[in-house]
């Protein structure tokens, strides 16, 4: 297929208009989307209860039924519905709670209650909010569901365009070169990640006309429709008196692994807790079908508490084919049971990503380079804060976890203020430095000095510098996060002191100084 | 007429800002139309359909861009207009 001569410049016109306006969105989103990539481990690391390793995998150390008689005592909890989640990488605590109550969480080595009353996963959640745009109310998600569609539009134009375009046998690798293959090379992974984001950003929050089409325009509220429909609440035994005498907790967890042997237990629900009517619902993911049993569509097995006889069995066909379909769906965007190498190949990716990004705003504004217009510098100055600046305004985020002390009265808002104020400060220096290249030296640098300056600190609080013991018995998890971080200050370092020796930097930063 | 029957020649920002806002409210009016055409519960018709409509905006927003003139891009939304409207009265009626 071959566009016409003026489609073909319409069509540029176009990507060029709606990619200055999804690039900044679709960058802030694809860099913190990576970093989240990693939740689970920085959520382990910003909180100083969980600096433990599991010294049993299986559980089967601790007695489970003691530990929680004891946690139902302590804390007064109804036995109706008890939910147990079981320690993972993605908090090597074991977690129990029950409706419209705290959360306990128990470590999982020797039964004892974590004291969490004054951590909060701050940094992780805000990584998280700063993704999905949740940190401005009521527009942002919908923005960056809005640029994640637009990210359809210039993938689909893209393609296009690439078909249609008139190639010299040997391409220069110029800033189009790369922006072009890295955008090809990745469009399965745009794919994946646009379809997804559109919908959890922009359609989840505008559904009520598709509410009133399948209504015949009496019904706005699409969650009243569907929700009843995929997510159907368990029936809940009645509450009883009567306490009976009950299987413990792991001899019916290995029951239920006799009887679901593909099925990974991850949680289980404890109703009527070791009264005669007691049920335990054990559910988790299926080994050989990751994807379609994820996070909203989990498999579960419900053994009568009593005597371990089967009460009812959920397999995959039993579920609402939407519910399989939507699990498929965000699969790859949430990786909900995957361990490090799928998080690290799609960091990877999402690194990859962010240079296209960077490279196709390239294009564009090396051509404006040659006219001086206040727009096109304005958005310079802007572009460097948004492409670079927000490396510092991160690792002060990092950092301020451990400069604050924990019963801080609205910690997270300190934090939080900390990361803006250094994104506005960062966004003042680059209006401030006439020359790009010292700007994106000095971001460099400060990201370098910060990040180490976390693990630092970190160190320091929970005494790793102070003894050779406690360095020995840090948990995996937290160090592997620790070296990432020294890492990544080194790379930065690194990119401090050669990113004055690319031609193509040096020829940008003398036209900018011309232009300017 | 003239002026709606003649061909494109560049495109201004007003209209791929137009273009941009029609490709989005005729993606919603035609998906939301095939949801009440649609057979099963409300989540089969509905869910699905959600994907699909930031796709159909795109599609759709390529496909008025590549108008040869107004008169074109007026035929389009027509057509999307009529289809969704026929959609609807037949998920009404049936």
């Amino acid at each position: 297929m071959k566009l016409s001569k003026y489609n073909f410049r319409f069509l540029t016109r176009a990507h060029v208009v709606v990619g200055l306006f999804a690039v900044f969105l679709f960058y802030i989103a694809t860099f913190f989307g990576s970093i989240t990539m990693f939740a689970p481990y920085i959520k382990i690391w910003e909180s100083p209860s969980r600096h433990f390793d599991i010294s049993d995998k299986n559980n089967s150390g601790i007695d489970l039924d003691a530990v929680l008689k004891n946690v139902i005592a302590a804390n007064n909890l109804p036995t109706k519905n008890i939910e147990i989640t079981f320690p993972s990488y993605r908090d090597n605590a074991l977690k129990v709670s029950v409706e419209n109550q705290a959360v306990i969480y128990v470590n999982p080595n020797n039964g004892s209650i974590l004291h969490t009353s004054d951590e909060s996963y701050t940094v992780s959640s805000f990584l998280n909010e700063l993704h999905t745009g949740a940190n401005i109310p009521m527009v942002g998600m919908p923005l960056m569901g809005l640029a994640s569609t637009a990210m359809i539009f210039l993938s689909i134009g893209g393609v296009m365009l690439f078909l249609s375009a008139r190639r010299k046998a040997a391409e220069k690798k110029d800033r189009l070169w790369w922006h072009k293959y890295l955008g090809l090379w990745l469009l399965p992974y745009i794919v994946v990640f646009t379809f997804t984001g559109a919908f959890l950003g922009l359609m989840l929050s505008s559904s009520s006309p598709f509410a009133l089409g399948a209504t015949n325009f009496e019904e706005s509220n699409m969650r009243k429709l569907v929700a009843p429909i995929i997510f159907k609440k368990k029936m809940e035994p009645k509450e009883s008196n009567s306490t009976h005498d009950a299987l413990s907790i792991a001899d019916l967890k290995q029951k239920a692994s006799i009887q679901y042997p593909n099925l990974h237990i991850t949680t289980v629900n404890l109703y009527a807790y070791n009264k005669d009517n007691y049920e335990a619902m054990f559910s988790g993911y299926l080994g050989d079908n990751q994807s379609i049993s994820g996070r909203n569509n989990r498999m579960s097995i419900t053994l009568n508490g009593i005597n371990g006889d089967v009460v009812k069995k959920v397999h995959i066909e039993d579920s609402h084919i939407i519910k399989r379909a939507l699990s498929a769906f965000y699969f790859l965007h949430f990786l909900p049971d995957q361990g490090a190498e799928w998080r690290i190949a799609f960091f990877v990716f999402g690194i990859v990503m962010a240079i296209c990004l960077i490279a196709g705003y390239l294009v564009w504004s090396d051509r404006k380079l040659r006219s001086d217009g206040i727009f096109h510098h304005i958005l310079n100055k802007i572009a460097i804060a948004f492409f670079i600046g927000v490396l510092p305004a991160t690792a002060v985020l990092f950092a301020s976890n451990w400069i604050l002390r924990f019963d801080m009265y609205d910690r997270d808002i300190w934090i939080k203020g900390a990361f803006y104020a250094t994104w506005a400060f960062v966004l003042f220096y680059a209006f401030l430095e006439a020359s790009i290249l010292n700007a994106i030296r000095k971001y460099l640098l400060w990201f370098a000095v910060l990040m180490s300056s976390a693990v630092l600190m970190h160190a320091a609080k929970n005494g790793y510098f102070l003894s050779g013991v406690n360095i020995a018995n840090m948990s995996d998890t937290v160090f592997f996060v620790d070296a990432g971080m020294l890492l990544s200050s080194l790379l930065a370092m690194l990119a401090y002191v050669f990113i004055g020796r690319f031609k193509y930097i040096k020829q940008y930063e003398q036209r900018s100084l011309e232009a300017w | 007429m003239m002026f709606v029957r003649k061909n494109k020649e560049k495109i201004g920002l007003g209209y791929g800002i137009a273009v941009s806002l029609s490709a989005i409210f005729f993606a919603y009016l035609f998906c939301s139309s095939l949801v009440s055409f649609l057979p099963g519960d409300y989540a089969q018709r509905i869910v699905p359909m959600m994907i699909a409509t930031p796709v159909a905006t795109s599609i759709f927003g390529i496909w008025f861009l590549l108008s040869k003139n107004n008169f074109e891009l007026v035929i389009k939304t027509a057509a999307i207009s009529v289809a969704s409207f026929l959609l609807f009265a037949i998920g009404y009626l049936f």
